[in-house]
This record gives C-alpha cells, sequence and structure tokens, in this order.
C-alpha cells in the first residue's frame, strides 16, 4: 500500500515549468527523503499534495484518496509543516493551539502539552513573540495535533540551530514508531535524511532523477548519498 | 467552525471599534451643535454613502487577500476546512460588522431630530423612518462588500482588490447619474446602488413594494456573489489576476459601464432647430489678467420668455426685447424695451412673463420713495409701457405668473397668511373684486416658512390654482365674475413641506401636480373638469416642472427640450428637440417652440425655435 | 551502548550497527544475558530510523547472537560469547589478512614480517576469557 502516490504531475507559472511530469510512489510505513536543490521543485511539489496549489497536470493520491477530491476528509489526517510557518501573530500559543484543534475530529490534546513543554514554549506568550526556532517547533506540535497518518515536512528545519533540528528528527522517529505512520520530508541537507529516510525521491529542476530505496541506492553508487546526488545531478547538468 | 468564526470577527475588531468609535463622536459634536444641523445634510448626501462604501470595501477586500500575502491563508487551507467554508465563515462575520458600521452611519442622520436645516434631508427623516432606509440601504453596501470579497480572492493583496472595488464603486456611481439622465421616466432611479440627489431611494424607500424588490434583488445578488466567491477559493486557493489581469479586469469594467449607459439610452427622434436668435450681450473687456478670455455677459442671470404668435419676447431684469420669427431661419429684432428702475421678481430662478397681443406682462419691483413698489408691467413691442400698481413690496408676499383669460389678467397673490386670485383689467387700468383662495394655518414652530407661492395654469374654462392646502377650480367662463367650482384640500408628505411650491401643467385630460422632496407628480383626471380626481402617483426624477399646453409636455433636458406625453403609470417621451445648449426656459405658441438657453460664459445666449406641428402626440 | 555509526558511508546503517554490536559481545562488553536498548530507545538516542534498528536486531537474531524475549526485550544470547569466539578470530584474521596484503605490496620478506611480529607480541596482554 503505498501513503503518497505522484502521476504525472506538473506545475507552470506562465511560461515557466516549476515541476514536469513528475512521477513517484512513497509506501505506507517508510520515511521518505524528498531531496533537491534550492528552486528544484520541491516546495511547489509538495504544495500540490496538500491542495495549496493547483496542480497544471497530473493528480497526486494520499492515503488512497484524490488530493483534490478528497481534501477536507484528507486533512483529518495528514500533517503539514511548511517552509518558515507562519501563525495568526496576534494570538497567544494557547489560543492558537486551541483555534487550530477545533478543526479536528480527533485531537491529541497531552501529546501537543507534552511537545510544547519539551520544546519549552510559553503558553501565554503571543506567537509573534517566539523565536524562530520555537515558532517551527509550535509548528510540528501543531502538525502532530492530529495524530496524522502521513506527515508532510518541507524543509521544516533548515536555517535553525541543530538542537531545534534534532527536535525535528525525533518528532520523524517518534512517529514512525507506530504501525502504519508515513513521512515525507524535504530537505537539503543530506546527511540528516541519510540518517533517518529509507525511501528518497531525487528531483533537479522540476523533473525527477530518481526515486527508490536508500539503501539501494547507496549500495548501487557505492558511496554517501550526498556524494551519489552530486553525481546524478551533475551528470545532468553537464548533458 | 465556531472557532473560526470568532477568529474572522476578532479580526474585524478594528473596524468594529474604529466605526463606531468614530460614529460616537460624531454623535456627540452633533449633540454639542457643534456643527448646527447643516452637518447633518452633508452626511447625508455625501459623508455617509461615502464613509459606509468605504467601510464596505475595506472590509471584504481584506478578508482574503490580505491572508494569502501574509501567508496565513494557507495555515487555514491545510486543515480540515473546505476553502468554501472559510469564505463563508469570512462573509457571514464581514456582513455582520458592516451591518452594525452602515446602521450608525445611517441613524447618525437621525441622531438629532428638532433641527436640521437641510430641507432634502428633513424631508427624508419625516417620511421615511430608520428602519425603512435600513432596510432599503443595506443590501446595496451588502452587495459592494461581496464584490469587494470576491475580488479578494482573485488577487494577492488587499490593495489591488481595493482598487479594483474602487473602479467598479465610481462606475456604478457615473452609471446611476447617466441613467437617470439618458432614461427619462425609467424606474432605474429605484435601484440606484448608494444614495442619489433624485430620491428615487427615497421613493422606493417609502414603499413597502418597491423596497422589497430592490432589497431583495441586491439581497440575493449579494448571496450569489459570494457563493461565486466561495466556489473561486475552493477551485483553486492561488490567485487568478496578476497585475496585467487586473488592469484588464479595470477596463473591461468600465468598458461594460459605458456600453450599459449606451444601450440604456433612450433613442429619441430629434429635431433640430428652425431659427436660431443671438442675445446681444455685453462685451466686457478683461478685467483681470490677460489669459481670462472675455465672455459674453448678459444683463442678468435670469430671463424669461414668453410667446404670442410669431412674436417673441425675451425678458431680461431690466429691458425686453421683441424678436420676430415670422420668417424662423432669419428672426429679426424688431424692438427693445427699457424697464427703468425695474427688477423682475425671480422666483426659484426661472422668471416667466405672458403676453396680450403684441404686449408682455412682467410682474416686478420699481423702484420708488419710500417703499419699492410691486408692478405689472405691460410692455407693448412699440416701446410703450402700462403699469399696473399691486402694491408695496414686502418680504412675505408672493406673487404668481400673471395668467391672460380673455381682456383681464389674473394673478395668484399670498399677503399675509391669506392667499387670493386678484383680477385686472389693464385696458380699463381697475382692479377687479380678488377671490379669496386660501387661509394658511399658523406657522408651525421652528420652521422657517418662506411666502407661500401660488401656482396657476388655464384650461378651456377653468383656472387651476395650487395653493398650500388647496387645489382650487376657480371657473373663468366669464372672466369678469369668476367662481370657485371645486376645491380638493391637500395632503403635504410631511409637516415642514406645506407651503412649498407644487407646479402645475396639463397635457389630453390630465393636470399634474409635482411635488418636491422626493420628487413626484400627481396626475388628475380632468374627464370632469370642475373636480379633478386624483388618478396616479409616480416618481418623476427629469428635474424642475414642465410647461403643457395641452398637446404635449416639455422640459429641459440635456442640451435641449425633451418632449413628453402622458402614459398610464407615468410619462413616455415623444422627441428630443436637440439645440446644442442646456435650456433655461421655453415657451410655447401654436405650432412653435421657442427656447431660451441657459446662461455659459463661453457662449452667448440664444432664443431657438422649434417647429413642433403636425407630428405631435394626441 | 555507545554506538559509533556514520550515515555517509556506503554500508548500510543496520550492518554498521549489526557490526557493533557483534564487536561488543565479542569483546566481552555484552555479555550473555544484557538486555540491549529498545529499538526505540536506541533510534531515539542516535537519530536513525527504528526501521534500521529493528532490522539489525532481526539480523542478529538469525545469527542467533540476540533473543528477544516476549514482552520483554532484546537480550544477548547464551550462545553469544561462544559465537563470539569464532568472530572474534574472524575479525583478528582479516586484520591480519590486510597487513600481509600491504606487507607484500611494499616487498617484505616472510621474515622479516616474522621478526615484525615477534617484536610486537609481548605487547599483548592476555586477558581470562
Amino acid at each position: 500500500m503505498n501513503a503518497i502516490v505522484v502521476e504525472n504531475l506538473t506545475k507552470r507559472f506562465g511560461r515557466r515549468t516549476a515541476v514536469e511530469a513528475l512521477s513517484f510512489q512513497v509506501p505506507e510505513g517508510s520515511v521518505c527523503g524528498f531531496l533537491g536543490r534550492n528552486g528544484a521543485g520541491k516546495t511547489t511539489a509538495i504544495r500540490m499534495l496538500m491542495n495549496l496549489a493547483r496542480p497544471s497536470a497530473g493528480r497526486a493520491t494520499l492515503l488512497g484518496l484524490d488530493s483534490r477530491a478528497h481534501h477536507t476528509a484528507l486533512m483529518q489526517r495528514v500533517g503539514y509543516v511548511s517552509e518558515s510557518p507562519v501563525h495568526y501573530d496576534g494570538m497567544k500559543v494557547r489560543d492558537l493551539v486551541r483555534f487550530t484543534a477545533s478543526f479536528y475530529r480527533a485531537w491529541n490534546a497531552p501529546r501537543v502539552g507534552e511537545l510544547l513543554d519539551r520544546f519549552a514554549i510559553d503558553r501565554d506568550q503571543k506567537v509573534r513573540h517566539l523565536s524562530r526556532g520555537s515558532n517551527a517547533q509550535l509548528a510540528l506540535a501543531l502538525a502532530l495535533g492530529g495524530d496524522p497518518e502521513l506527515l508532510i515536512l518541507d524543509e521544516p528545519a533548515t536555517g535553525l540551530d541543530v538542537l531545534v533540528r534534532r527536535d525535528f528528527l525525533e518528532g520523524i522517529i517518534q512517529l514512525i514508531q507506530r504501525e502504519g505512520r508515513t513521512v515525507l520530508f524535504s530537505s537539503h541537507l543530506l546527511h540528516e535524511v541519510e540518517r533517518v529516510a529509507d525511501q528518497v525521491v531525487l528531483i533537479d529542476h522540476g523533473r525527477l532523477i530518481h526515486s527508490g530505496s536508500l539503501e539501494e541506492l547507496k549500495l548501487s553508487m557505492g558511496r554517501s548519498l550526498e556524494e551519489s546526488f552530486v553525481e546524478m545531478v551533475g551528470e545532468r547538468a553537464r548533458l | 467552525m465556531n472557532q473560526l468564526l470568532w477568529k474572522e470577527l476578532r479580526d474585524l475588531r478594528g473596524w468594529l471599534a474604529g466605526g463606531l468609535g468614530l460614529a460616537a463622536a460624531f454623535a456627540l459634536l452633533l449633540a454639542t451643535d457643534v456643527f448646527g444641523g447643516s452637518f447633518v445634510g452633508l452626511w447625508m448626501q455625501a459623508l455617509m454613502p461615502m464613509s459606509a462604501a468605504a467601510a464596505a470595501i475595506g472590509i471584504g477586500v481584506a478578508q482574503v487577500a490580505r491572508e494569502r500575502h501574509a501567508r496565513t491563508l494557507d495555515f487555514l487551507l491545510v486543515r480540515p476546512v473546505t476553502p468554501q467554508a472559510i469564505v463563508w465563515t469570512k462573509f457571514v462575520a464581514g456582513s455582520a460588522v458592516l451591518a452594525a458600521l452602515v446602521a450608525a452611519a445611517v441613524a447618525l442622520a437621525y441622531a438629532k431630530p428638532q433641527f436640521v436645516l437641510d430641507t432634502g434631508l428633513r424631508a427624508i427623516r419625516e417620511q421615511v423612518s430608520l428602519k425603512q432606509l435600513l432596510l432599503i440601504l443595506f443590501p446595496r453596501f451588502w452587495c459592494l462588500y461581496a464584490l469587494s470579497l470576491a475580488f479578494s480572492v482573485l488577487v494577492d493583496r488587499s490593495l489591488k482588490a481595493a482598487a479594483l472595488a474602487g473602479v467598479l464603486a465610481v462606475a456604478l456611481i457615473a452609471l446611476a447619474g447617466a441613467f437617470a439622465d439618458l432614461a427619462p421616466f425609467s424606474g432605474f432611479v429605484f435601484w440606484t446602488p448608494f444614495f442619489d440627489g433624485t430620491g428615487g431611494l427615497i421613493e422606493a424607500a417609502r414603499s413597502a413594494r418597491l423596497s422589497s424588490v430592490t432589497g431583495g434583488v441586491y439581497a440575493a445578488l449579494a448571496l450569489l456573489i459570494a457563493a461565486t466567491a466561495a466556489g473561486l477559493l475552493q477551485r483553486s486557493p492561488e490567485r487568478y489576476l496578476g497585475t496585467r489581469g487586473l488592469a484588464v479586469s479595470a477596463a473591461a469594467i468600465v468598458i461594460v459601464a459605458v456600453v450599459s449607459a449606451e444601450g440604456a439610452s433612450v433613442r429619441l427622434p430629434e429635431l433640430a432647430p428652425a431659427g436660431v436668435w443671438q442675445l446681444p450681450g455685453a462685451l466686457t473687456a478683461a478685467i483681470h489678467a490677460d489669459d481670462v478670455p472675455p465672455a459674453f455677459v448678459d444683463e442678468s442671470d435670469e430671463g424669461g420668455i414668453a410667446a404670442h404668435g410669431s412674436l417673441v419676447a425675451v425678458v431680461s431684469n431690466s429691458a425686453v426685447r421683441f424678436v420676430d420669427f415670422s420668417d424662423p431661419a432669419h428672426p429679426r429684432l424688431r424692438s427693445t424695451v427699457e424697464l427703468p428702475l425695474w427688477q423682475s421678481l425671480a422666483e426659484w430662478s426661472v422668471f416667466k412673463a405672458a403676453t396680450i397681443d403684441d404686449a408682455v406682462l412682467v410682474v416686478g419691483q420699481k423702484k420708488a420713495l419710500p417703499v419699492d413698489e410691486v408692478q405689472i408691467a405691460i410692455v407693448h413691442s412699440s416701446g410703450s409701457i402700462d403699469a399696473v400698481p399691486l402694491g408695496p413690496v414686502r418680504p412675505s408676499d408672493y406673487y404668481s405668473v400673471p395668467v391672460p383669460v380673455g381682456p383681464l389678467v389674473y394673478l395668484g397673490v399670498t399677503h399675509g397668511r391669506v392667499c387670493s386670485l386678484r383680477i385686472f383689467d389693464p385696458a380699463a387700468h381697475r382692479e377687479l373684486a380678488p377671490l379669496a383662495l386660501d387661509r394658511m394655518r399658523p406657522p408651525a414652530k421652528a420652521i422657517n416658512e418662506g411666502a407661500a407661492p401660488v401656482r396657476i395654469i388655464h384650461r378651456g374654462n377653468y383656472l387651476y390654482l395650487a395653493s398650500p392646502s388647496f387645489l382650487t377650480t376657480v371657473d373663468v367662463a366669464d372672466p369678469a365674475a369668476p367662481r370657485i367650482a371645486g376645491r380638493l384640500p391637500v395632503q403635504p408628505k410631511a409637516d415642514f413641506l406645506y407651503g412649498f411650491p407644487r407646479p402645475l401643467g396639463w397635457q389630453g385630460q390630465r393636470l399634474f401636480e409635482t411635488r418636491y422632496f422626493p420628487q413626484s407628480v400627481t396626475a388628475y383626471d380632468l374627464s370632469d373638469p370642475a373636480h379633478p380626481h386624483p388618478a396616479a402617483e409616480f416618481t418623476d426624477h427629469g428635474g424642475l416642472a414642465f410647461d403643457g399646453d395641452g398637446r404635449a409636455c416639455y422640459r429641459p433636458w440635456r442640451s435641449g427640450v425633451l418632449e413628453f406625453q402622458s402614459a398610464r403609470d407615468g410619462f413616455q417621451a415623444l422627441r428630443y428637440l436637440h439645440s446644442g445648449s442646456a435650456i433655461a426656459t421655453i415657451a410655447l405658441s401654436g405650432d412653435w417652440l421657442y427656447a431660451l438657453t441657459a446662461p455659459t460664459p463661453q457662449k452667448p445666449r440664444t432664443v431657438q425655435a422649434f417647429r413642433i406641428a403636425p407630428s405631435r402626440g394626441h | 551502548m555507545r554506538l559509533n555509526l556514520s550515515p555517509a558511508s556506503p554500508i548500510p546503517m543496520y550492518l554498521q550497527i549489526a557490526e557493533q554490536v557483534r564487536r561488543a559481545i565479542a569483546a566481552g562488553t555484552l555479555r550473555a544475558g544484557d538486555e540491549l536498548p529498545s529499538v526505540r530507545a536506541l533510534a531515539s538516542e542516535h537519530l536513525i530510523n527504528p526501521n534500521t534498528v529493528a532490522r539489525a536486531y532481526l539480523e542478529l537474531e538469525r545469527e542467533g547472537l540476540l533473543a528477544k524475549r516476549r514482552g520483554s526485550g532484546t537480550y544477548v544470547s547464551s550462545a553469544a560469547p561462544t559465537l563470539g569466539e569464532a568472530h572474534r578470530l574472524a575479525v583478528v584474521a582479516e586484520l591480519i589478512d590486510q597487513a600481509l596484503a600491504a606487507a607484500e605490496e611494499f616487498g617484505l620478506t616472510r621474515s622479516q614480517v616474522r621478526a615484525l611480529i615477534d617484536q610486537r607480541l609481548p605487547a599483548l596482554q592476555e586477558k581470562s576469557s
């Protein structure tokens, strides 16, 4: 069973094509690293999965449901953290959590509380006064609050300090412990991806370069993920 | 969903607090009489519609576009809630806040009931309750709000949506103005978007049927637009219009407005003037700087015109000019008769005269000692002037247009609080016994009454007179022995409108009485000429009272004169007498209509002759 | 348990974990009956995919080095030390092979190599097994 199936996903902005005929699958229960250089189209692709952007062609299926037709039902079961997450600034953390929780049928309040404690986020503070790191941690806590079956992270901790990055990796790991949970996360910090990913999807200039098991890739390339990536992308650049 | 609605309302708290706070501040100022009553008039006509429209647009444009720009819209879009629900929730919150703001804005106009200087506003307040006015106004602003919200869904910055909404609002206002002008007698005035000086909105507010129809349509439109906005966000969360799309949309709005105005403008058969006579004007040298072009200056800004046969008399403050139009293409000035020490009694800025044979009757005041005297001057084209003294000038007196009946002249006069019909025999230089018409009720407190006018028209064997309390029919089959044939008591629309002028006109079997504030026409059936009975009342927004000679009605319209006739429930336009200039006043004689153009600094005034027979209404 | 993992290395992580557990058993750091950290704990501590840890444990179970006791975790099996013996010898033998390969490459004679070993052998501290 695949948690994510992407078929021929394409996005054009006027004359520019950001994502071209992207097709790949992410098996249920895996941690999939979505890799590419800056501007490769990762964020655009992820936004299409989350129905934040309308594909010019192709489709995506999450947890067996079409991402556009069943978007609202899917959002009960999918957690998402965007790149540089934005929250309603004027609210206090407590109010934002309550506001977010109101949308979900099943909300794991103790879990969210635990995470906020672990991240040392003051519930009575206004969201606009949180540091970048705390803001990202808050976003992760909110994303995990709905006990999602699928967690999608878009460069969640890029630019944040090592401790916050570890929090994100831990979050991924904790989620994946449970049966049938899947994680897709994009990053260009390949050494971190290597730690936790068992699947990888590599894209460059909006096109798929490789998708499959990380282990197989490393075995066939005989080198680290970073080196493999550089070689594969560099090859394309030279062509 | 509750939490989302609460959040949307919280987002709008600035508007609510600001709007209500401002309204409270103004109410306080009104209570302390800082502005006096004059502010309320300004508020109603200009500021209230502008601030309500600003609120409607301001609230709507930010609700989606600002969140899209700040990226908080994404936060909502990845929750298990449909984009449609997001838009509807915003719509509900915005509508509630808008309702509060519009109510506060309109209520300000009703703030201090006892002291209002503005007549138009007073008429509104005394005839339309706050609730009625709100019921008719709110759906219109609701519609504007829904449109702003829809624009907000289309773009990525609130400013862009505001620009689009602003273009639309201006186009609608211009369109409403254009419709009133281009399509006379159309019922469009009832659909005026925001507020108008023509009173169409007021008339609609007073009629439960019109109120519910127009209100219902606007409300349905608002909901339809909101549904469209919701559908658009559901279809795609990204913006629909970039900068280029925005420019195209704005241009499209303007084009559609212009095309609608063109399409709606009534195409009437036109008639060109058969002859034109130019008034001589004193060419004054430029008094000021050299770059001020010389302008034709007539002796007075007013002026009147009367016609008898093909002799046209153009009356100004100090002279009467007799122009012979027997060869219409080549009119010639027959004589100019000066009126020394004379000043016509101007009334509502339109001066009229009447003719007997080749003389003009002019009512005016003559400089005299110790007090100026009111006279009727009978000015003959030969140059001689006969004067019929009426009495000393008194500020609260009113003298109507003189109406010749046979050899006699009738004049409606208000003196003290009594209206009477005075009768003169100009040939014998004597006055016959007057006929009392109306004893006015005592003056109401706090109403600053002016002189109460009496309006007269002559039809066949009867004179019809409109005085403050009555519409009186006088039998003048024997001009020397007039008698009152009937009297219809008249109900003013509001207390303070008692004593306002009610100009009369007639066409075919119908007598028309114009009322003001808001402007409407009461049509009376004259099948029994002695006893007119009310047949219909309808709104007329064309402007001032019209002239009729029985065969058709005429009034100044656009760059000429509109010829129209009575239809069952109103009027029907017939022809457009196109003169190329705005017309001040007209005179009818036989098959001809003579129009005196309004004064403009660029062009000299003219008299234009139109041959209106044989093809006319029945 | 201290693991020294290199995620970047071409050697799959689960093999690295397995190898290090074998080393620990061979060195006697892990004795028969010792409990290994749970999959969850090890994954959290080292920030690696728990599946990876699970796979390593599974591999070692198959080799007979580890045994799972239902409900209570993973333990070093009783057979481990013995199995470890063969492994220990194999690891050292491989290291010796590597040294011999280098010696061959540098053109050393057998007698030179023997002399080197004899020189160094006294440094070996024999532990009680």
